[in-house]
């Protein structure tokens, strides 16, 4: 079963155009922080995309309460598998859902436009963006809208296998001592790069990171970026130091007599998505 | 490109000068529209700077939510003092300048900066 991590409701008001935002704000706020929390075990850049796919749905919808209706409510449940959010309002309804949905049309009013809302892009934008998205509306009452974001569809939405699996397929020689543990992780993508600024900066973390290099540093940076396994090419032979601090870090570095070329290759072949 | 840079492209005047001054900003969108510019760069993207004559306090929500590290108003416009406080409390760099944004966009291309990346099916 899902657990619910943090509930957040917020009134809106119509025509309250000065606060308009603010729920949104402050929903952004709540989530980054709950997804923050080591028991998540959120990765630092997915999060930051599934929070800003919420803000920008959440906002789209508050807006519309605020254009549109007289009175309404956003709010927002954070599951431990996705972020669902309901808006829904006391207002005129939407008398063709269809026509609501296509890009440019809009009945906003003269002052919403005047502020830079009422383009007539906002369902249309939710409807984009979220993973799932469901709208019910009788005219002349009021609108329901529900949408999720899920956490793990930022993903290559590949295929998921864990380090036991990738050093069976790839015939790796393991260097590092490891406990089974480290063998069940899971990974679901890589990165191929030998300098380390590129990976602080680019890589996913969690990610399995391929490079020539085997120096004490590489280590550093896969714990900074929690990767599981470092895959060195080329046969290249880390020092007994670089394998200590792998080991302390629980990190297992795997030795491939193959080049970076072919093990990204190879690799991508395994985690590709299977039709 | 950098925002001092931006500042000297397009002779603009600081509003608000909290935030990341060492952002590298890569591509431009220019709208008045916020729902227009909450569809383009919906996605996660390098730093985007947002060109556009909205001066009320949407436009700081807006760009906090696609994070957005600076916006540059256009056409000299007077801005709501509220809009400033706001962006001085969510660390979002105000600028202003005195050319229209068909001008400002037009100096900033030229200098480099690129359009925000566009890949949108209706």
């Amino acid at each position: 079963m899902e657990d619910t991590i943090l509930v957040l409701e917020f009134p809106i008001f119509g025509e309250d155009f000065d606060h308009l935002g603010d729920a949104t704000l402050r929903i952004r706020e709540s989530l980054l922080k709950a997804l923050n929390t080591p028991i998540l075990n959120a990765s630092k850049s997915r999060e930051k995309e599934i929070v800003r796919k919420s803000g920008i749905c959440l906002y789209e919808a508050e807006a519309n309460i605020v254009i549109h209706a007289k009175f309404g409510f956003i709010k927002t449940i954070l599951y431990k598998q996705k972020i669902v959010s309901i808006a829904k309002d006391i207002g005129p309804g939407i008398k063709n859902l269809i026509l609501a949905l296509k890009p440019g049309y809009s009945t906003a009013s003269e002052k919403a436009r005047m502020l830079g809302f009422g383009a007539g892009m906002g369902l249309k934008n939710i409807e984009k963006i979220s993973d799932f998205f469901f709208l019910i509306s009788t005219f002349g009452k009021g609108t329901y809208l529900l949408f999720e974001v899920w956490r793990n569809n930022t993903t290559l939405g590949g295929v998921k296998m864990k380090i036991r699996k990738l050093i069976e397929e790839l015939k790796l020689e393991v260097l590092t001592n490891f406990t089974e543990k480290d063998l069940d992780k899971i990974v679901e993508e890589a990165y191929t790069c030998d300098l380390l600024s590129n990976v602080l900066s680019k890589a996913e973390e969690e990610t399995t990171w391929i490079t020539v290099q085997s120096n004490i540093n590489v280590v550093g940076v896969a714990t900074i970026k929690r990767i599981p396994i470092i895959i060195v090419t080329e046969s290249n032979t880390p020092e007994e130091e670089t394998l200590k601090k792998a080991e302390l870090n629980s990190i297992i570095i795997a030795r491939t007599k193959l080049s970076s070329f072919e093990i990204s290759g190879q690799l991508y072949n395994l985690l590709k998505k299977q039709n | 490109m950098k925002v001092v840079e931006i500042i000297k492209i397009v002779d603009a005047v600081v509003l608000q000068e909290e935030g990341n001054w060492d952002v590298n900003i890569k591509y431009g969108f220019a709208a008045d529209l916020l729902s227009d510019t909450l569809f383009v760069i919906s996605r996660e993207e390098e730093p985007v700077l947002l060109i556009t004559g909205v001066t009320n306090p949407s436009v700081v929500k807006t760009a906090k939510i696609l994070d957005i590290p600076v916006v540059l108003i256009a056409r000299g416009k007077p801005i709501e003092a509220s809009t400033i406080e706001l962006a001085k409390k969510e660390n979002i760099i105000l600028l202003r300048t005195k050319y229209i944004v068909f001008v400002t966009c037009g100096l900033l291309y030229e200098a480099g900066l690129k359009g925000a990346p566009w890949k949108i099916q209706y």
